[in-house]
């Protein structure tokens, strides 16, 4: 199975996460289950269950243009854990976590997009439209693969 | 060792919701500087609540806290019908309770299992300690998902929840969806059941101190959204009167607000809860509770994470108990027609007593707010453990031991920082 993850808050361009999954819905194979989650900590873990592939998209503050896109490494995330996250586990400390448990899916990406942490209602413009572009580039990835469901029992199932 | 001169500086706490620090100095074996720091932007949600409708309070206030959302609607909501003189009803009564058991097993279970639990099983962090207790972590993440969905059952999503309305909520669950949860809810028991017995097994650190307890009672039930605030040295009153006993004030080390009563430090959260409700447990959370041999009231701080695991357990009882018998409602609202006047609301955070004052204008625009979060009545007691628990560890311990002994005291009271932070400017010199 394949799943999108969205990871944001309601707070300003915290959003964009969110924002790309509203943008590839109806996009995809109906089969890609897309998620919207909303500041999840550790409990991201509980949505690994049964999947293969899992991409994630979430906000960043690396000193980037706001808009600015980037799929991030192991390395990256290492660079930036403990930064901008002030509740709960940080994305680096609970892939972490996960690959510990045994969780992690096969294929993990994960997608940021710089924002401007002082944008207070809604989306910045270029954060807006980055959104847009990855969404189109993630819908054109997607939609080129082949979906094989490959249903995982693991112990890391949703309550 | 007398002479040695220490000076520890724990920059950012870890496994603490928010952001502080922790300045400790020590000379001649004596603490001549102790400071909890918090360094989190300070937030202006009392100003930020002026000047708006009665009816986006609950979507403001839920901003407060990514971990207890539902705690900051609970006593807004209270404390806004209050003010308009609205009686909610038995159905909306007793889901508020059925939401709040969710955010405590949510809280509570991230606490036990991610939080603390390294301290107590001697690891770093939960992913050290995950290789060797995988079982732990995985019961941990089982509870705080099912929290999730409680939250999610009645709060339409289960961080930020938007389900919740002055009056009730905007949308009553179909028996279907409580069908499905109570099967969850009964299926989850048995891991409830040994986290309290696993808590109680733990090898925590003997640590008798006096402090007074501070939590709601209520007539009959274990206390979630309703109750006196009550002490263990006799405070008995009504919320309303929570101003002439318990006075906010600055430090100028910290930007939260250290409340005292009458002038001292006391505790609020489950260990407080517990011990001045124990009579009150359901029958199943209480026989549990003398399965541990453990006796409540207690003096011993860390038995905070016992309470915090049997709570857990009290929260899906209660959850089954309201679920079981449930009926949908045909409006799951009632009509809310504004007024002036002040209104009150304090409920049981995860953390402990969360208290809200509004004054509202006829129009029900709020005129002015106050927010006491359980953090900042937390706060003096902290420090008054800290000073006295490093003290009992013995100051001339090698410096990463008093380290981890002064986090892992911090961290037992669960606190959230970024609630607690108010509005003062840090950064004042000290004397």
């Amino acid at each position: 199975m394949i799943r999108i993850i969205g990871l944001g808050s309601p707070f300003g361009d915290d959003q964009v996460g969110w924002r790309v999954i509203e943008l590839l819905q109806d996009r995809l194979d109906p089969q890609v289950d897309l998620v919207a989650l909303d500041r999840p900590g550790a409990a991201l873990i509980n949505w690994m269950a049964g999947v293969r592939r899992l991409v994630i998209v979430d906000a960043l503050v690396s000193g980037h243009a706001p808009g600015h896109t980037a799929r991030l490494t192991d390395s990256d995330l290492d660079a930036l854990a403990g930064g901008t996250s002030s509740h709960q586990l940080d994305l680096a400390q609970t892939l972490a976590l996960a690959g510990a448990l045994d969780c992690l899916p096969e294929q993990v990406e994960i997608y940021g997009i710089e924002i401007d942490a002082l944008q207070r209602t809604g989306l910045s413009g270029a954060v807006a439209d980055s959104a847009v572009t990855l969404a189109k580039t993630l819908a054109k990835t997607l939609t080129d693969l082949p979906v094989t469901r490959v249903e995982t029992p693991n112990s890391c199932s949703r309550s | 060792m007398t002479e040695r001169s220490v000076s520890i500086h724990v920059p950012a706490m870890t496994r603490v919701e928010g952001e502080g620090s922790l300045r400790l100095r020590i000379e001649h074996g004596e603490i001549r500087e102790l400071a909890l720091d918090i360094f989190e932007p300070p937030r202006y949600f009392e100003k930020f609540l002026e000047g708006r409708r009665y009816h986006e309070v609950l979507d403001t206030v839920a901003r407060i806290c990514g971990i207890c959302p539902v705690a900051y609607q609970m006593s807004a909501a209270q404390a806004v019908e209050d003010a308009f003189g609205l009686e909610p009803g038995p159905w909306v009564r007793d889901m508020r309770r059925v939401f709040y058991c969710g955010e405590w097993l949510q809280s509570h279970a991230l606490h036990v299992h991610l939080l603390a639990a390294p301290d107590f099983l001697g690891f770093d962090s939960v992913v050290g300690m995950a290789a060797r207790h995988p079982e732990v972590v995985h019961r941990g993440l089982r509870l705080q998902g099912l929290g999730n969905a409680l939250i999610r059952l009645l709060g339409g999503r289960s961080v930020h929840p938007v389900g919740a309305s002055v009056g009730g909520f905007f949308r009553a669950p179909v028996e279907a969806e409580v069908g499905d949860m109570l099967e969850q809810l009964h299926a989850a028991l048995p891991d409830a059941h040994d986290l309290v017995l696993w808590a109680a097994a733990l090898k925590l650190p003997q640590d008798e101190q006096a402090f007074t307890s501070v939590a709601l009672r209520h007539d009959t039930d274990y206390p979630f959204a309703q109750g006196r605030i009550v002490s263990d040295d006799g405070l008995n009153i009504a919320i309303a009167q929570y101003g002439d006993h318990f006075v906010e004030e600055h430090r100028p080390h910290s930007t939260a607000l250290f409340s005292l009563l009458h002038g001292a430090p006391y505790l609020v959260g489950p260990l407080a809860r517990l011990n001045l409700n124990r009579d009150h447990l359901p029958a199943a959370s209480l026989t549990l509770l003398l399965q541990t041999g453990v006796v409540f009231p207690s003096s011993n701080m860390f038995h905070s994470l016992l309470a915090r695991t049997l709570e857990i357990h009290v929260a899906i009882v209660e959850a089954i108990r309201l679920l079981e018998n449930y009926r949908r409602p045909t409006a799951a609202q009632l009509a809310v027609t504004p007024r002036a006047g002040i209104g009150y609301g304090a409920t049981e955070a995860p953390r402990g007593l969360l208290w809200h004052r509004y004054e509202l204008d006829d129009q029900g625009i709020v005129r002015a707010a106050r927010i006491v979060p359980p953090t900042s009545q937390n706060q003096a007691r902290i420090e008054a453990d800290l000073r006295r628990s490093l003290l009992q560890y013995g100051l001339n311990r090698p410096d990463d031991k008093l380290r981890l002994r002064a986090e892992t005291v911090i961290r037992n009271y669960d606190p959230c920082i970024s609630c607690a932070t108010h509005f003062l400017k840090i950064g004042v010199t000290r004397q």
